[in-house]
């Protein structure tokens, strides 16, 4: 299973969905980490979120751990079968994955 | 009248309430006793010009439309071309789903043209309405905008497109400094800038000042409700070398009269006729 999580610098985890610099991904079979550089689409004028969240289908991502998603990023991933949780704000991605194991995110949808 | 120059007069501010409406449609009001004029309200979430004029009679309302793409899946082969020339990232497109966010879209049409199996066609989106009224000689045309649309530009460039030409035209901007208030001193020829002597309304005049010169090459400055506290306004325009070109006085009755929806600039026809000289004279 692929776990998404935005980041600011692959550390820390982004304060924005759709303008983090950065995804981590966690194959949770595997224990690998891969960094996906969303530069491309954080840095665009409009419609962020709509790009990231195109990344996140494409991507084959199960679940997904972020800030609070926009309305168009909800709009797409909404319908689609990603379960997404609410990363707590000012963590790092290594909390974040050990807070989603201990089975204690909020989720978001 | 045969004057066939055409003057292009906005009336603006950077603070809301400092009295646009107030002077527009008092100078246009004055204008089309001698000349054909029209005032067109631009203020497409608020337009409320015309409701000075009580005589008035409505001409036309129309409604006003803008393309929207949207794809026929049976031609549609999901080579996403559209969605990675779309300059606006309003299309999403995964597998054999797609979605238009009409939100960013501008209707610019490009999707449309490069789409290589002639999969994409327009929709049509109602973004508001355009009204136009006669009041005795006076043309007034307004917009408004459709509830929950953004389209805010592109319905105030549908109200300025007049289908008759008019010696004057006098356009009431929307209140602030952003794209409402450029896109409707755009292409002037003048912008009378209205200003009231408070904290607020010099810190927001100094703003639309800044926007104002880098638009248009001619424009002055009006204080409406000027009184004692005009010296707020009047000491930066002199140390910068600005035009204060008329003062309206400040008065509860006027403030009465407004409320009531009824004229009460018209004694100050001498005003008018001043504000008139000098746009003719720096034009």
């Amino acid at each position: 299973m692929r776990i998404a999580i935005p980041s600011e610098d692959k550390i820390l985890t982004a304060s924005h969905f759709g303008r983090a610099p950065w995804f981590v991904f966690f194959e949770t079979e595997t224990k690998e980490y891969k960094y996906i550089d969303n530069s491309s689409h954080s840095d665009s004028s409009h419609g962020a979120g709509v790009n990231t969240a195109s990344l996140m289908l494409e991507s084959e991502v199960d679940t997904l751990i972020s800030p609070i998603l926009g309305p168009k990023a909800t709009d797409l991933i909404k319908n689609s079968s990603i379960k997404v949780y609410k990363a707590p704000e000012n963590s790092t991605v290594e909390e974040v994955l050990t807070l989603y194991f201990k089975n204690s995110l909020e989720i978001q949808f | 009248m045969t004057n066939s120059k055409k003057i292009k007069v906005a009336f603006s501010s950077g603070k809301g309430g400092t009295g646009k409406t107030s002077v527009a449609t008092h100078f246009a009001q004055y204008l089309s006793l001698n000349e054909k004029t029209a005032l067109i309200d631009l203020d497409v979430e608020e337009p409320n010009s015309a409701i000075f004029f009580k005589n008035r009679v409505s001409i036309k309302t129309e409604i006003v439309t803008r393309d929207t793409p949207t794809i026929n899946s049976e031609k549609c082969s999901f080579c996403k071309l559209c969605v990675q020339k779309c300059n606006f990232n309003a299309i999403a497109m995964y597998k054999e789903s797609f979605k238009f966010f009409y939100e960013l879209c501008k209707s610019c049409n490009r999707c449309k043209n490069i789409c290589p199996n002639d999969a994409i066609y327009q929709l049509k989106e109602d973004i508001g309405e355009i009204r136009e009224y006669q009041s005795g000689d006076l043309f007034i045309k307004d917009g408004l905008l459709k509830e929950g649309s953004v389209q805010t530009k592109l319905l105030i460039q549908a109200v300025k497109k007049l289908s008759n030409s008019y010696t004057w035209e006098i356009f009431d901007s929307p209140p602030g400094t952003t794209c409402p208030m450029v896109e409707s001193i755009s292409d002037v020829d003048f912008v009378v800038l209205v200003a009231e002597p408070t904290p607020f309304g010099f810190h927001d005049l100094k703003l639309a000042i800044e926007v104002v010169e880098k638009t248009v090459k001619n424009w002055g400055i009006v204080i409406n409700k000027s009184g004692s506290y005009d010296n707020i306004i009047e000491s930066y325009v002199s140390k910068n070398g600005y035009k204060v070109i008329e003062k309206f006085p400040f008065s509860e009755n006027f403030a009465k009269k407004y409320a009531q929806g009824e004229f009460f600039y018209s004694q100050f026809d001498d005003k008018m006729e001043r504000i008139k000289n000098y746009i003719l004279e720096v034009l």
